[in-house]
């Protein structure tokens, strides 16, 4: 996602704050001078008001409780400023949502991790799609092309990393868990004895009331 | 090895945990947004809970059940993906099987001591540095459940923001968001339907079905790793990131050892992975969910630079490695 055009204009404080505001997060008190100030300083709510629009888009329109309030406070803080670019908004939003979606999709191994093994035999299934490796090429969406997206796959090493990583995070989630699966079904495997703990309950007769996962 | 929670680690947390349960909905609003995180990063570990959980990522949405229990002391985890293959994941401890229901094998892992369920889950230390505001937000409702919103804003686009409902009753996180400086949302998981304590059996930590017919693997020793004391740095890391260690890896596929360094600010981490320079070409840049990696030569070197970050400070950190 690229950086908002107000950046620069505002410091991070302000931006903050700003960005809380639109979020519908900023306590009492502080919207109030927040508002205040807008009144104070057109060039502000000039910012504010494509801050604003930027940020519902690149939201998609992604409600939060109590939004129409502040919504509405903030139309009444800058007035006619916000309503009279309804023009402007439609082509700052055709603009903003190419960058987003303006990204080659390629069918990478690490991603395939991502939805699962029983995907790998279907490289045309349009879950590879997730796959995303970002392109510097122009910014357009590109309709996947399964064997460009093959070519220009991360290399065996670049999933290694990401693996390696994930081992040295403090957390995992369902992401790193898939792609140590894929990982473990790229590496030579060692096949073991059945672990007899592992059994589910309907054949667990004999004892019940026991865990099917004891620990030594 | 199955790996325990160290016994007095373990009473001391049971200890909190029951104290925590105890205290009454009015004295936990009252509580600062730091003390609500050290009571969630206690109550994550030694609360036993049962639920379904919605995880998305890049707009798509997927269902998972999870089953957490704690017996002597050990963690026990059941992760069944209610979609696609319907992986099965269950971990006991630190030794995780991995159940593949459409191949009809059963992968065994060692895992360190990782959640199958949350990513990294941010504890009061992310103060340090202060590159992060934590504030209390609102109450709201998740899972039928009465929660607090804790909204943690990074204060530079160097890192992600995060939110947080806490249940008000035992402060575990029952929606987590992670997104851009720009609101835009990276992944989130939500519980659906919760519940906690003793109404969760043993039984539910089972597989769900008979892997009579299944094969069984395991992998040779992932990779070699050896603390080391490195002459690599970052000239221009992002302020309230610091070096967290140094270690030579020799990992699957790679002709000779890397140098792995991570960096850390409390909250996001990134490792960076110096290899020598060979003929292998990455893609310059990548995203993986909510992790961007980027990959760069310098010299006879080849520095490939993964975190949960933004594409910008991964690009930055693997611009300004340099070897002293």
């Amino acid at each position: 996602m690229g950086a908002s055009p107000v950046r620069g204009l505002m410091n991070d404080a302000l931006r903050m704050q700003i960005s809380a505001f639109i979020d519908g997060e900023l306590p009492e008190n502080e919207s109030e001078l927040l508002l205040r100030r807008l009144g104070q300083d057109a060039a502000l709510r000039q910012q504010v008001s494509r801050y604003f629009e930027i940020g519902r888009l690149m939201r998609q329109d992604r409600e939060v409780p109590g939004m129409d309030q502040l919504r509405g406070r903030i139309a009444a803080a800058l007035g006619d400023e916000l309503e009279g670019r309804d023009d402007e908004q439609k082509v700052v939003g055709s603009a903003l949502m190419t960058p987003t979606t303006g990204v080659a999709v390629a069918a990478t191994v690490a991603a395939l991790a991502l939805i699962g093994l029983s995907q790998l035999d279907a490289p045309g299934d349009p879950l590879l799609q997730r796959a995303v490796a970002i392109d510097d090429g122009p910014v357009a969406y590109t309709e996947p092309d399964i064997s460009r997206a093959l070519a220009e796959q991360p290399s065996e090493m670049l999933l290694q990393y990401h693996v390696s990583h994930g081992d040295s995070s403090p957390g995992l989630g369902p992401i790193g868990i898939r792609t140590r699966v894929i990982s473990l079904e790229s590496q030579e495997l060692i096949e073991v004895e059945p672990d007899p703990q592992l059994v589910p309950p309907e054949a667990d007769v004999t004892n019940e009331e026991e865990s099917p996962v004891d620990t030594p | 090895m199955i790996r325990t929670i160290q016994s007095h680690r373990y009473l001391a947390i049971l200890t909190a945990a029951s104290a925590l349960l105890a205290c009454s909905t009015t004295a936990r609003a009252q509580s600062s947004p730091d003390e609500l995180l050290d009571r969630m990063n206690y109550v994550v570990d030694v609360v036993d809970y049962e639920g379904t959980v919605f995880r998305s990522e890049n707009g798509e949405s997927e269902a998972l059940r999870i089953v957490h229990k704690i017996i002597d002391g050990v963690v026990n985890e059941r992760l069944v993906s209610q979609e696609g293959n319907g992986l099965e994941i269950i971990r006991i401890g630190n030794e995780v099987h991995c159940i593949l229901p459409d191949k009809q094998t059963v992968l065994i892992e060692e895992w360190a001591n990782q959640s199958t369920l949350f990513s990294a889950l941010p504890s009061s230390e992310i103060r340090y540095g202060a590159e992060y505001d934590v504030s209390i937000v609102r109450e709201d409702r998740v899972a039928g459940r009465q929660a607090i919103l804790l909204a943690i804003r990074p204060h530079d686009r160097f890192r992600y923001g995060h939110r947080i409902w806490l249940d008000e009753e035992t402060s575990f996180p029952l929606k987590t968001e992670m997104m851009t400086n720009d609101g835009e949302l990276i992944e989130q998981i939500k519980f659906a339907d919760i519940s906690f304590g003793d109404g969760v059996s043993n039984h539910s930590l089972a597989p769900s079905m008979s892997l009579e017919n299944f094969s069984w693997y395991t992998q040779p020793a992932r990779y070699e790793s050896v603390d080391v004391e490195t002459d690599w740095e970052c000239a221009d890391l992002p302020s309230g990131f610091r070096a967290t260690s140094a270690k030579t890896e020799r990992l699957p596929g790679a002709d000779a050892p890397v140098t792995h360094i991570m960096y850390s600010d409390g909250m996001a981490t990134v490792s960076v992975f110096i290899a020598a320079r060979n003929e292998t070409k990455f893609a310059e840049k990548s995203s993986v969910g909510a992790s961007n990696s980027y990959s760069i030569q310098q010299g006879d070197f080849q520095i490939t630079v993964v975190g949960e970050v933004p594409a910008a400070t991964v690009q930055r950190i693997a611009a300004s490695m340099q070897q002293n």
